[in-house]
């Protein structure tokens, strides 16, 4: 079976599809760094961050979060990658 | 004299290299001139095999009135090659593009960047004194010049950096969920296409409520 390519135009709209209900699950707390501080972003509570200043103590937190609410905890790296997932859904 | 295109002051021509060590800084580099409100230009987008490839650069530099150009990598692959000549050729006809162009071509501005400020212009003293910004090679230090310069040029109340970079990171991590659900590996996403990539990130700004506001 020939494997499906990105630049499919088929393909493309599933993508789409799928981005977009990824989208609208709104089911992560994320660990990102901005400027020597760790950020803890919920995507349910916009506008709402907490800062730590260490990276160890805002997993904790975000752990904690996402544990309650049965999120997804992510992990950012200070280059923006996603270095870490864990689900608690 | 060229008519003015539809959307030139909105484009924003990007002279970047595409290879993998610098996709992260390319990518952010699109996602910021898209989360500013500006359209992201690249010579990519234009798919016609038989165009020659000056023509395409010519075209989309004389169409953006924008235009930001990454010189860091302005160096040999391997040690045995020559430097890559690609970006100091674009930035000068876009220099040139000013003016030798029409009359709305002199508005053109354009924002250089390196890993250090004072890097290139030991091999490009030509250029001293444009607009030159470092970045360090981080993507993050790479959004707040972009968002910087852009906010400058513009005059417009753009989303400040910090909301810039949690929304690139957001939606670096929703994109990987996406190709993932889909059956996509990860050295597949990596080879996503710039042109695709900017296709995605549009979706997902015009589908978005902004998580980070």
């Amino acid at each position: 079976m020939t494997k499906a390519k990105l630049s499919d135009p088929d393909v493309r709209d599933r993508l789409i599809a799928t981005l977009r209900e990824v989208q609208a699950e709104k089911k992560a707390v994320h660990v990102i760094h901005f400027k020597d501080r760790w950020l803890v972003l919920n995507e349910r509570s916009p506008g709402r961050r907490k800062s730590f200043e260490d990276k160890d103590g805002a997993i904790e937190h975000a752990r904690g979060v996402a544990r309650d609410r049965r999120f997804d905890l992510v992990v950012h790296g200070r280059d923006g990658s996603v270095q870490q997932v864990e689900s608690f859904r | 004299m060229p008519p003015r295109p539809d959307g030139f002051d909105r484009n924003v021509f990007i002279n970047c290299p595409f290879d993998s060590e610098y996709l992260p800084l390319a990518r952010a580099l699109a996602f910021t001139v898209l989360a500013c409100g500006f359209r992201p230009r690249v010579a990519t987008e234009r798919s016609d095999s038989g165009e020659v490839r000056v023509e395409k650069i010519r075209e989309l530099i004389q169409s953006s009135r924008l235009s930001i150009h990454d010189l860091s990598r302005m160096e040999p692959l391997r040690t045995d090659e020559l430097p890559r000549f690609n970006m100091p050729f674009e930035l000068g006809l876009d220099l040139g593009c000013r003016h030798w162009g029409g009359a709305h071509l002199k508005r053109k501005q354009c924002l250089i960047l390196d890993r250090e400020r004072y890097r290139f212009q030991r091999a490009l003293s030509d250029i001293s004194g444009s607009d030159i910004r470092a970045h360090s090679n981080d993507p993050e230090q790479l959004v707040q010049q972009v968002r910087s310069w852009l906010r400058v040029v513009s005059k417009e109340a753009l989303p400040a950096a910090g909301r810039l970079w949690e929304r690139l990171s957001i939606f670096r991590s929703h994109l990987e969920i996406m190709l993932g659900r889909e059956g996509f590996s990860a050295r597949e996403a990596e080879a996503l296409e710039m042109t695709e990539y900017i296709d995605f990130v549009d979706t997902w700004m015009r589908t978005a409520e902004d998580p980070t506001r």
